[in-house]
């Protein structure tokens, strides 16, 4: 058993509000070092806004967030930015530099941010290229391949400088489900080998159960922890069991 | 409806389509589905004249449109419907005026015609009385539904999906799907739609054809498919079932 030395994200008592409007409450989450946590829910019910909180990138209206032992509040300057460079993020949108081609697109921040020298950073480009199955889009430009290459490559980018703890923002969305299944085992492989922590929103069931030790199912502005997959596919309340199945009628609007 | 005959699209060096031949039936909804990068998208915006093949030929309604002028593309696009990922709103029009905007561009409507086109599709889609309303004051699932109420207000032949379900959460896709099979057969259109979700093929799809590398693996009505012995077919239902 990990011991509470672990702890690597905290959630004590979180509410949002935006604008005054109710976004989140009670929040309460523990996460671990090495853990995979993935959250799961309803569009707009606050999946993304929770990811924020937790990677620091949003502010919570009461109650405390913690990264590494310290109140994301308290974090300012050189402490802060050292950081976020423990931190990696994938976002929704790939958010990759245009006019860069797809290898110098991972090889930025690792010259930025790293003191490897060019021979290293090649290789760590080519490697990550080879782990998400793009090694014949090198000298491409982001505009040139695909949306699904697209993601993977940004994933790529995410990957390469090693962080500690990964947030992932629907990484498979846009993708056919055998790159979806690779890029998923890929993000487990790459998180046992470096024993890192990895945060994940989904809307992909089949995926979340692929990689999640907990499930998270963010709804109606609270977090209920569901457990693993066994426990998620047999948890009581009829909210989940309804998104798990993708019914249409049951508590949760579609469409509304 | 639609016929493409030995298609070739290049992009520099790379050809993504090789020489692609299919033929979609009146009134069927035919799913599009395919690894990453495979020319799926690129099929459907040949359709449309807003790419141009290489080779080949696009036959749309009984024309063939690969030579057509950006003014004889017009009467193509008039007669299609499109769905894109992200519902694509003007968000500084109201819901009337979205569904009005492609109206007021391709038909001599007076402004009687045009609301009530406006107000049937929007019934058709179970949004009555939103009219006023701007984007940003309804939730994402019905901006999805205004943009299909967008497509449908032109009375188009043919109604052509990009990803209408990728980021959706699975009760969300269940009632999309649900929308693209009824809207379809009710109106009577030829559609087409480029997916990844093999589950919403299943349940929504007449026949479903499988592009790999540029070419066509499988094509099949959903029961078909459950048979196909394709290898990539065959991993694309396991990886729906698992």
């Amino acid at each position: 058993m990990m011991d509470a030395s672990e702890l690597v994200l905290e959630l004590k008592n979180v509410k949002i509000e935006f604008s005054r409007k109710l976004v989140l409450k009670n929040i309460n989450l523990q996460i671990r070092k090495g853990e995979s946590l993935v959250l799961i829910g309803p569009s707009g019910h606050g999946k993304t806004v929770l990811l924020k909180i937790l990677a620091g990138l949003q502010q919570t209206s009461s109650g405390e967030a913690c990264v590494f032992g310290k109140g994301w509040q308290n974090l300012r300057g050189a402490e802060r930015l050292a950081t976020l460079k423990r931190l990696g993020m994938l976002f929704q949108k790939n958010a990759l530099f245009d006019s860069l081609t797809c290898a110098e697109n991972i090889a930025f921040p690792l010259r930025e941010t790293t003191k490897k020298t060019e021979q290293e950073v090649q290789k760590i480009v080519d490697h990550f290229l080879n782990c998400v199955g793009l090694p014949q889009v090198k000298s491409l430009f982001p505009d040139e391949i695909s949306g699904g290459m697209q993601k993977r490559l940004g994933i790529a980018r995410a990957l390469a400088l090693n962080p500690e703890i990964i947030f992932y923002d629907d990484p498979t969305a846009g993708l056919d489900p055998i790159t979806s299944r690779k890029i998923i085992q890929t993000i487990g492989e790459l998180k046992s080998e470096a024993n890192s922590t990895a945060i994940t929103v989904t809307n992909d069931m089949n995926r979340a159960y692929q990689i999640a030790d907990r499930i998270g199912f963010v709804v109606d502005q609270e977090l209920l922890i569901t457990g693993s997959k066994e426990q998620t596919l047999q948890h009581p309340d009829p909210r989940v069991q309804q998104f798990i199945r993708g019914a249409i009628d049951g508590p949760l609007t579609a469409l509304g | 409806m639609i016929e493409y005959k030995n298609l070739v699209k290049k992009f520099g060096e790379r050809t993504i389509l090789k020489g692609l031949s299919l033929k979609v039936n009146p009134g069927e909804i035919l799913f599009i589905l395919g690894t990453s990068g495979t020319g799926k998208s690129v099929l459907l915006k040949n359709t449309v004249g807003l790419l141009k093949p290489d080779q080949g030929e696009v036959w749309v309604d009984g024309e063939e449109i690969s030579g057509f002028n950006e003014n004889q593309l017009q009467s193509v696009r008039k007669k299609c419907g499109m769905v894109f990922q992200h519902p694509a709103l003007f968000d500084s029009l109201t819901v009337f005026n979205n569904i009005a905007f492609g109206l007021r561009k391709h038909f001599s409507l007076n402004e009687q015609e045009i609301s009530e086109k406006v107000k049937k599709a929007l019934n058709l889609v179970n949004l009555a009385g939103i009219e006023d309303l701007f984007p940003a004051q309804i939730s994402y699932g019905m901006q999805k539904r205004v943009s299909l109420a967008r497509a449908v207000a032109l009375d188009p032949k043919i109604l052509l999906f990009d990803e209408p379900t990728t980021g959706l959460d699975p009760v969300t896709t269940s009632a999309v799907n649900q929308l693209i099979r009824n809207l379809s057969k009710k109106l009577e259109t030829t559609s087409m739609v480029v997916s990844h979700d093999m589950n919403s093929a299943m349940t929504v799809a007449d026949r479903i054809v499988v592009l790999d590398q540029g070419n066509i693996i499988a094509l099949g009505t959903p029961e078909e498919m459950k048979k196909s012995t394709v290898p990539l077919v065959k991993e694309f239902l396991f990886e729906a079932q698992t």
